[in-house]
């Protein structure tokens, strides 16, 4: 018995932990998302009100706000994010086949895209927009996209060299003896059975393209600018407008936060990619 | 005929490699060189197309310039506190987490949740919640450090390491947590019989375990921190002045609000030399982990 109450004990404490962890590290998240919520005046009432009548007044801001397209801002993140990932996808599945089946000048490839994801980003970004400039690139979807596939190749690349390390080589072996070629082993074979691991992979892709902010922000002025660039626009020199701010924060982390839920796993593999096997 | 095969085998390896390294050449080798090029150059906005060779001028310039030592000084400090701190975080709620308890799968995902999101977003985010007049959190906070402007000059680094440490201890947690679940129970239980308490437990068993990775974990997390950006400039944007101004930000400006390119990009290429020896190591390591 006195086990037991002991043992009962030591959950209790563990959880009460647990919880005190969990609210300072998700405090942030989730005192934004409150204030999305609050009127002008309950921003501004100090101290601060944690109890309020919930208004959607920001939410209908920032989708009518005059010149900011949000909405715009939300496909274009959309659009780049997509086409970012589907590229990345199409250019390090072949990269990795190679890596792992036919070894040679792979290995360096693979170092040099490792090497890249540590470097410091503005030793490319400066070049980057200069020469983007030159070809008058800036502001389109597909320069971001260029650049974004360009970040999410390395991790892929890893993701993608560790499943098919996993799949066995008779399979491929015995196709050949059939007679397949490579490109119909790669499109037959090794592509419908990689299909989960190529879909846990775009989502990290996706996520990495959604969140970046460095090169969206110098590669756009208008037309293509993302979600998360177009957050910051509710600071000006005049005023900070806390509540769209708050709003628009809010929307542009919800895919992250729908993927961390549903795909929790994909993402703790994709992010720890690299170190965790060192 | 053998020898015919090797050969197609050896062209076939090298077409299923051509995307990729076309890519690293022209988004990031040539991009690179185009900047390191620059670096020697008077490169402004205005003779951008006919840029001004000078040599060295922009390297010395920087070596004499106190704003790029101040900020190289401050990103080194903050890459060393920020690193130590999420460590030790991280470290010990891996410890916690390491065991059952009810909802641990939920806990788990909320503990990550941080990590996810954009950490430009976080920094916007955190300018708010800590802003001097309506920040909820700035308030909270103000029963411990007795005002709320926690991004003025005497809070504003802790402020930042605060920050930061929510963004980041996810990533160090994931690492450990993953690592110490490959450490055998046995192990641990044995010890427990041998009458070592948790201390003991965790310096004498499980960290020699787990010491490898605890390494590139700090390795990496302590370049990426040297290099802090993105939450630095949604957060204080370098500011108060120049106050929090990283090195990144430091060429930032430079680049984009100075526009002064050949300074810019003679501090990058400063800097990725500072790193090489450092990320040569781990992505050593990092390949020998792929094999």
């Amino acid at each position: 018995m006195n086990r037991k109450i002991k043992k009962v004990l030591s959950t209790v404490a563990i959880l009460l932990l647990v919880i005190g962890i969990l609210i300072i590290f998700d405090i942030g998240v989730f005192t934004n998302f409150l204030t999305s919520f609050k009127s002008e005046a309950d921003i501004s009432s100090y101290p601060p009100k944690w109890l309020f009548k919930p208004v959607l007044t920001h939410y209908q801001h920032v989708f009518s706000k005059g010149g900011y397209n949000f909405t715009q801002y939300l496909t274009n993140s959309l659009i780049i994010a997509i086409f970012s990932t589907i590229l990345a996808t199409l250019i390090s599945i072949p990269a990795a086949y190679s890596i792992v089946r036919y070894h040679g000048f792979g290995e360096t490839i693979l170092g040099a895209t490792m090497l890249l994801r540590l470097m410091p980003a503005l030793a490319l970004a400066i070049p980057v927009f200069l020469i983007f400039n030159k070809f008058k690139l800036i502001d389109t979807h597909i320069a971001i996209i260029f650049m974004h596939s360009l970040f999410i190749i390395p991790t892929s690349l890893l993701l993608f060299i560790g499943y098919i390390q996993d799949l066995p080589i008779e399979i491929e072996e015995a196709a050949e003896i059939d007679g397949a070629n490579t490109l119909q082993v790669l499109l037959r074979i090794l592509i419908p059975v990689l299909k989960p691991g190529i879909g846990s992979t775009a989502i990290l892709g996706f996520i990495t393209s959604w969140n970046e902010y460095l090169f969206s922000s110098i590669l756009s002025f208008k037309k293509s600018i993302t979600a998360t660039v177009g957050t910051s626009f509710f600071i000006t020199s005049y005023q900070v407008e806390w509540g769209p701010m708050a709003a628009a924060i809010t929307i542009s982390s919800i895919p992250t936060i729908i993927f961390i839920f549903i795909a929790q796993r994909a993402l703790v593999r994709g992010m720890t990619a690299g170190s965790v096997k060192g | 005929m053998r020898r015919q095969r090797m050969k197609y085998k050896r062209i076939i390896g090298w077409l299923l490699l051509a995307p990729i390294i076309i890519w690293l050449v022209c988004f990031a080798l040539a991009p690179m060189l185009y900047g390191l090029r620059l670096s020697f150059y008077n490169a402004r906005i205005t003779n951008i197309n006919n840029p001004e060779f000078i040599g060295l001028g922009n390297y010395i310039k920087l070596f004499q310039s106190s704003d790029f030592r101040t900020s190289l000084l401050w990103s080194l400090r903050f890459a060393l506190i920020a690193t130590t701190i999420q460590m030790v975080l991280g470290v010990i709620i891996a410890q916690i987490f390491n065991r059952y308890f009810p909802g641990k799968t939920i806990a788990i995902t909320l503990f990550l949740l941080p990590m996810v999101i954009s950490p430009f977003l976080m920094g916007t985010m955190f300018r708010l919640l800590f802003n001097e007049f309506v920040g909820p959190i700035a308030y909270l906070l103000s029963g411990i450090t007795g005002t709320t402007a926690l991004l003025g000059v005497s809070f504003v680094n802790s402020t930042i390491l605060g920050a930061d440490a929510i963004n980041r201890t996810p990533f160090v947690f994931i690492n450990v947590y993953s690592a110490m679940q490959g450490v055998s129970q046995e192990l641990i239980e044995a010890a427990k019989v041998d009458g070592a308490n948790a201390v003991q437990r965790l310096w004498h068993v499980t960290f020699p375990m787990i010491s490898s990775i605890l390494r590139v974990t700090f390795l990496e997390k302590l370049l990426a921190s040297f290099l802090v950006f993105e939450l630095v400039f949604a957060l204080s944007a370098g500011g108060p002045g120049s106050f929090t101004q990283s090195v990144s930000i430091f060429i930032y400006r430079r680049a984009f609000q100075r526009s002064d390119y050949g300074m810019a990009n003679a501090s990058s290429f400063t800097l990725a030399i500072i790193l090489l020896i450092p990320s040569l190591y781990l992505v050593r390591r990092m390949l020998k982990g792929v094999k």
